[in-house]
């Protein structure tokens, strides 16, 4: 009968099967309330009197309270989630299908009497109370005939998961993993930063060394280098190779003139046949150009690779 | 807090902790890997620079060879081009021409022309020096 509907009226004991997800209106049945006047201003410090004020009034459970201004009063109410949820089920209701909770205290006008079923809804004092229909006989409307078109926007949360820590250890969890992920956000940032101070210092390498950026720049000046490091080595051994030529006393460089990988030189030869053995030390260093001994002067011209 | 579980809120909080967290060792890699590239381009940069600068200066090079006590006697002109130093040393004494001769073959100095010549006991050498 409220499968039209998307807000339903839920009594005790009331079997209802829910078709499709809704909003419930939970008769007094599910909840305690009470409505006081209170030497504080505010819903939250009438909140935190709840505990002292229902502590006497309620069974073994583990409740939620709740305040509501009401004029100069305050509505408090105490509900104890897995009461309410044992009780649905138990009329067979899908929890899942619930898809917000309000209390006929805020969603039911005070003026007349409700009914439902063999029960009375009734005002007593602004407080709804259940009343067998027996016990009534004035005037009352029936709930089925109710569109509750426009809700109150006090919602009572259930848990409905029904987990095995409380919702205060929730939240603190919630306020420790929200500082951790700051701490690691922090310390993102602070890394990114990092990251940036190094590209910067290795652009700055370049500058630093007075070298260009690019890589194939980079690459043309170290072949020019090493051309240049590689032929003046060269030229440094060949040298080497001449004026280390094995030469007997009173032999001697007259002249040497070297340029443009070529080297020539005269030698003054005690003997005319020690050309011949100067030809062999220098022809595996060398390309032998011009060799010439005359009158014991030996004249070469040399080349290299 | 109401329209969001909190149970549910944890799993978005934890999911986005990883993310972060994934990011962060992300990071973190790359600054390592980065702080090794600098390092190894720091120190090839660095030879590089040094080996520019191996060959530039010739003419301070040269100024300090010429400079030393032991070529008493010895007669240094110099000729200053654009692109090219020569110097010439008369009356050197073969010692003298041996210690010349050494230092500007172990200084880093483009040699472009090396002439020696002797004459009787004394001999003279010109060498011609790339800038």
């Amino acid at each position: 009968m409220f499968s039209k509907k998307d807000v339903v009226f839920i009594a005790k004991d009331n079997h209802i099967k829910l078709t499709k997800r809704c909003d419930v209106i939970l008769s007094p049945e599910f909840y305690w309330v009470l409505r006081k006047k209170l030497p504080v201003k505010t819903v939250r410090q009438a909140r935190k009197l709840c505990n002292s004020i229902f502590d006497d009034i309620l069974p073994d459970g583990k409740y939620i309270f709740k305040a509501v201004k009401d004029g100069a009063y305050f509505l408090l109410f105490a509900y104890d989630t897995s009461f309410i949820l044992k009780n649905l089920e138990k009329i067979g209701i899908d929890i899942n299908m619930i898809s917000r909770v309000y209390f006929a205290q805020n969603e039911l006008s005070g003026d007349i009497a409700y009914s439902l079923k063999d029960k009375i809804f009734v005002n007593n004092d602004g407080i709804f109370t259940v009343v067998p229909k027996d016990l009534f006989d004035g005037n009352m409307q029936n709930i089925d005939d109710i569109k509750f078109e426009k809700l109150s926007n006090i919602v009572f949360p259930i848990d409905r998961y029904n987990l095995f820590i409380d919702k205060k250890s929730l939240n603190f969890i919630i306020i420790i993993l929200m500082i951790y992920i700051s701490c690691i956000t922090f310390e993102l940032f602070i890394y990114k930063n990092d990251l940036n101070k190094i590209i910067n210092f290795k652009q700055s390498l370049y500058a630093k060394y007075n070298l260009p950026s690019t890589s194939w720049q980079i690459a043309s000046i170290e072949r020019k280098i090493n051309k240049i490091n590689s032929d003046e080595i060269k030229l440094r051994k060949k040298i080497y190779k001449i004026l280390t030529l094995k030469l007997k006393p009173g032999e001697y460089f007259t002249n040497l003139v070297f340029q443009k990988k070529s080297f020539k030189f005269t030698i003054k030869l005690n003997q005319v046949k020690k050309a011949e053995e100067i030809k062999k030390q220098l022809e595996r260093y060398f390309t032998i150009m011009h060799a010439v001994v005359l009158d014991k002067d030996l004249k070469m011209e040399l080349t290299y690779e | 807090m109401n329209k969001i579980h909190p149970a549910f809120m944890i799993l978005l909080l934890v999911v986005l902790a990883i993310f972060i967290d994934i990011k962060k060792d992300e990071l973190s890699k790359n600054i390592m890997a980065e702080n090794r590239n600098v390092s190894k381009l720091n120190i090839e940069l660095k030879n590089i620079s040094l080996l520019k600068n191996r060959w530039l200066n010739s003419k301070n090079k040269i100024a300090s060879i010429m400079k030393n006590s032991t070529y008493n006697g010895v007669n240094f002109t110099q000729e200053s081009f654009k692109n090219k130093i020569i110097i010439k040393a008369d009356n050197m004494t073969p010692n003298q021409l041996k210690t010349f001769a050494n230092k500007i073959l172990n200084s880093y100095i483009k040699i472009k022309k090396l002439q020696i010549t002797r004459n009787n006991h004394k001999t003279s050498i010109l060498v011609e020096i790339e800038l």
